[in-house]
């Protein structure tokens, strides 16, 4: 796709091409941030199925799972065998002609399929190389699999989230992923920058257990200064008080007061109960902190008065930090969502059209490109087939035939 | 591993304006990777998490210093006029400028990117706001907590008896700092065509939307709500936390085949393979209940240690549930160089995480210590703008910068 496909704005990346061996989350979720920016992003997929999230969920479209389609937008779809010697010949054919290559696989993968750093450097030496592994690949770790709420369970990420009475929680997206592909979309753009000034390629890793490692920020920096493990604490929390989930007559909302000017706000402009100023119990926070089971007794009654809706306009009215628990769909189909217009539909090919959530960057002088759908499974094949490799018709139907390359239309 | 230079983005200078997380947080990351920071900072205080303690060390708090090495901090008054001309005088040495004042702020004092941009067509400027840089909302202050709660994140975080779950990590901040990153290369490359840098405008709204990826997409696929399942899996089964004898474990047991494994090879019970009640993935669904006892009085038989060898021997997805203190000084993160350490001017020998990326030819940086406040102001000004002694005693009269140097 052309800069004149998405306006008359060049794209960021563009005339990058993408080779993406990457399967399930972090490896697609980096793809698709190349992609969103303008890169030519074409993904390679077994003949048996491709990605395994074409098959992850019940919410389907087209035929197509949600799952699959919420990674690989702007992507295009190649079927090819690894398995076998011709489709891994033409594998590494189209890493010559790529300026990035992505892959997940487990530890030795690659190299079994001849498309190792090694062998694809000796063949372009420009490539940045990016392996997203689980602990790495080197070490005595490497050959272990990578699972999202694992990598949160050993990195004692999951240790800080839940509440203090409650065993330890996952959170209810997949963290490490999302932040794994994410740190390696910038690793890959890092390097290609730098490819810029040096005129070399180079290899990149981002494995999933570092990542989460990092993630633990001033909880890790916590304890590396003071030797003492974080405690959970749930909603809420052991310095300020209230903070925390609090209910409304019709549904949930999180309150934080983290000081004494917000909290004076609250009780005069919102509750309109000055008498707990003056309370001894309530006064300050530190004696908050020690009454807070009598406090919340008292705000539950108070907040079970008005709806949640009312509770919340008062509170942004009067500049103390609430909001509303929404659902997915309450927050999808919220003002705020409409007004940054952060959904929209994109072109597919079974579905005709298929909704999507736009990428948050924004960018005046290069913007997101304007998105088309999911891949069908090998719904490109044929095309990048000619037009990276230059293959006529006749070979690319003998490839088809042979099983080298496979679905759609075949 | 780590280098005494270079990195990917060695030549690259970065102007940020920018405090708490979410700012803070991206530049590390263009500083782990070789960009030079300039962190400028108010003289009154700097940065607010300099005061988020306990704990501390050597008077620095640990929030500061988990999202600010390698950086140099400049204390400048930008409320001043004449702070305001040296913003302007360092960002023309600058690539980059980033910051996440509230919006209009930076308006007020003439540094917006329409007030800067013709003065500095190639600066790539990025704004982080809570809800966007126009619009009804754009004056309404972030909490990450709030946006948490707002973006429907918390609805599907936790047990399904319990209330929904924040994450006491500022998520979304860190998100956003990602997606800042990933934005500034991305224009970054752009500039190498095209010369000319862009304004970026990232919201904590639209990354708190944009990260729920795929409970989100069912949902507009759907039409239905993602519900809470606390540890456990919505349809595979059995997945979640066990305690055993010295600790808990998370298992992940997706398929027939890892079912098999651990009925056989971890649990030494094959029995419970053949036992019609756990069948298939199904049958387990519907007997989730009598399976977890059964589990759970297998898993407390033996130590943690047990187990773990055991299921990594025969492949199966399970990990520890660590406190941080057991992860950081996990063999896993040892091999990996995750926690490194730093010479502190105040507190000396100073632990710190390490950079996730790796590269083979321009390695991510040796960390150097999060800056004390203002510490490199007069070599700042001194070699990037020619400030002469006189010039920076002047300042220092008028309180443009601190009267007072802070301890080297």
């Amino acid at each position: 796709m052309t800069s004149a496909a998405s306006g008359q704005k060049p794209l960021a990346l563009e005339g990058i091409r993408v080779l993406d061996f990457t399967r399930v989350i972090a490896g697609p979720l980096c793809t698709m941030t190349l992609g969103d920016l303008g890169a030519e992003v074409v993904k390679v997929e077994s003949p048996a199925g491709g990605d395994d999230t074409r098959f992850y969920g019940a919410a389907k479209l087209g035929g197509e799972t949600a799952f699959f389609m919420t990674y690989n937008r702007n992507k295009k779809s190649l079927v090819l065998d690894l398995a076998s010697e011709e489709g891994r010949a033409i594998a590494l054919s189209l890493a010559e002609k790529a300026d990035v290559l992505v892959e997940n696989f487990s530890t030795g993968v690659m190299e079994r399929h001849g498309l190792g750093y090694d062998a694809v450097k000796a063949r372009n030496p420009r490539i940045v190389y990016c392996s997203i592994s689980a602990y790495g690949r080197t070490g005595p770790s490497a050959a272990r699999p990578g699972y999202d709420p694992v990598v949160q369970a050993e990195s004692g990420f999951m240790s800080i989230t839940g509440s203090p009475d409650r065993e330890p929680l996952r959170t209810g997206i997949p963290m490490i992923d999302v932040t794994t592909g994410l740190a390696a979309g910038q690793a890959v753009l890092a390097a290609l920058y730098a490819r810029e000034e040096t005129g070399q390629g180079q290899f990149v890793e981002v494995p999933l257990f570092d990542t989460a490692v990092a993630m633990t920020f001033h909880f890790g920096m916590a304890y590396l200064v003071s030797g003492e493990n974080p405690e959970r604490v749930g909603n809420s929390s052991p310095a300020a008080q209230p903070i925390g989930v609090f209910h409304a007559s019709d549904g949930p909302f999180q309150l934080t007061i983290a000081g004494e000017r917000v909290w004076k706000k609250l009780v005069s402009d919102v509750l309109q109960r000055p008498d707990l100023l003056s309370h001894p119990d309530f006064a300050v926070n530190q004696a908050r902190v020690a009454n807070q089971t009598a406090l919340r007794e008292i705000l539950d009654d108070i907040f079970a008065g008005d709806t949640r809706d009312s509770w919340v306009a008062r509170m942004r009215a009067a500049g103390v930090p609430a909001g509303p628990i929404r659902t997915i769909a309450e927050a999808v189909e919220s003002p705020e969502v409409k007004e940054r217009k952060l959904t929209g539909d994109a072109p597919h090919a079974s579905a005709g059209s298929a909704p999507y959530i736009r990428n948050s960057m924004r960018l005046s002088g290069t913007p997101i490109r304007e998105a088309f759908g999911a891949p069908l499974l090998g719904q490109h094949t044929d095309e990048i087939l000619a037009s990276w490799l230059d293959l006529g018709s006749d070979r690319i139907s003998a490839l088809r035939e042979s099983g080298v390359t496979a679905p759609r239309g075949a | 591993m780590t280098s005494d230079a270079g990195g990917p983005l060695e030549g690259v200078r970065v102007l940020d304006l920018s405090r708490v997380l979410a700012g803070p947080f991206c530049t590390m990351q263009l500083a782990d990777m070789g960009a030079e920071i300039i962190k400028v900072e108010n003289p009154d205080g700097g940065d607010d998490t300099r005061h988020f303690k306990p704990p501390e060390a050597g008077g620095e708090a640990h929030y500061f210093l988990a999202v600010n090495r390698s950086k140099r901090s400049i204390a400048l008054d930008i409320r001043t006029e004449r702070g305001q001309e040296i913003i302007h005088g360092l960002a023309a040495q600058c690539d980059v400028l980033i910051e996440n004042f509230r919006v209009g702020v930076m308006r007020r004092f003439g540094l917006d990117y329409a007030s800067m941009r013709e003065r500095h067509p190639h600066l790539i400027y990025c704004s982080i706001s809570a809800y966007g840089q126009e619009g009804p909302m754009s004056d309404r202050p972030g909490f990450d907590p709030v946006l948490q709660a707002e973006s429907g994140m918390m609805s599907y975080t936790g047990e399904p008896d319990r209330d929904p779950m924040r994450h006491p990590l500022a998520i979304i901040d860190t998100f956003t700092a990602l997606y800042a990153t990933s934005a500034i290369l991305g224009a970054y490359i752009a500039r190498q065509r095209t010369g000319r840098g862009q304004h970026i405008d990232l919201a904590l709204l639209d990354t708190s939307i944009a990260v729920q990826t795929n409970a989100a997409q069912a949902y507009l696929v759907s039409g239905e709500n993602p519900v809470k399942m606390g540890n456990s899996h919505p349809t595979a089964v059995p997945v979640g936390l066990f305690e055993t004898q010295t600790g808990p474990i998370y298992i992940a047991v997706g398929t027939q085949r890892l079912f098999k494994i651990l009925c056989e090879k971890v649990l030494q019970r094959p029995e419970m393979f053949e036992d019609p009640r756990f069948a298939d993935n199904a049958a387990r669904q519907a007997n989730r209940h009598a399976l977890f006892a059964l589990l759970s009085e297998a898993f407390a038989a033996e130590p943690r240690e047990v187990w773990l060898e055991r299921t990594r021997t025969a492949g199966l997805p399970v990990g520890a549930v660590r406190t941080v203190s057991e992860a950081l000084r996990s063999p896993e993160v040892a091999a990996r160089g995750m926690v490194t350490r730093v010479t502190h001017p105040t507190a000396g020998e100073l632990e710190l995480l390490g950079s996730p990326l790796n590269f083979s030819e321009t390695p991510v940086r040796k960390p150097k210590p999060p800056p004390l406040l203002g510490q490199h102001t007069e070599e700042i000004l001194r070699d990037l703008l020619g400030v002469d002694a006189e010039g920076i005693e002047d300042l220092r009269r008028t309180g443009v910068i601190p009267k007072q140097v802070e301890p080297h």
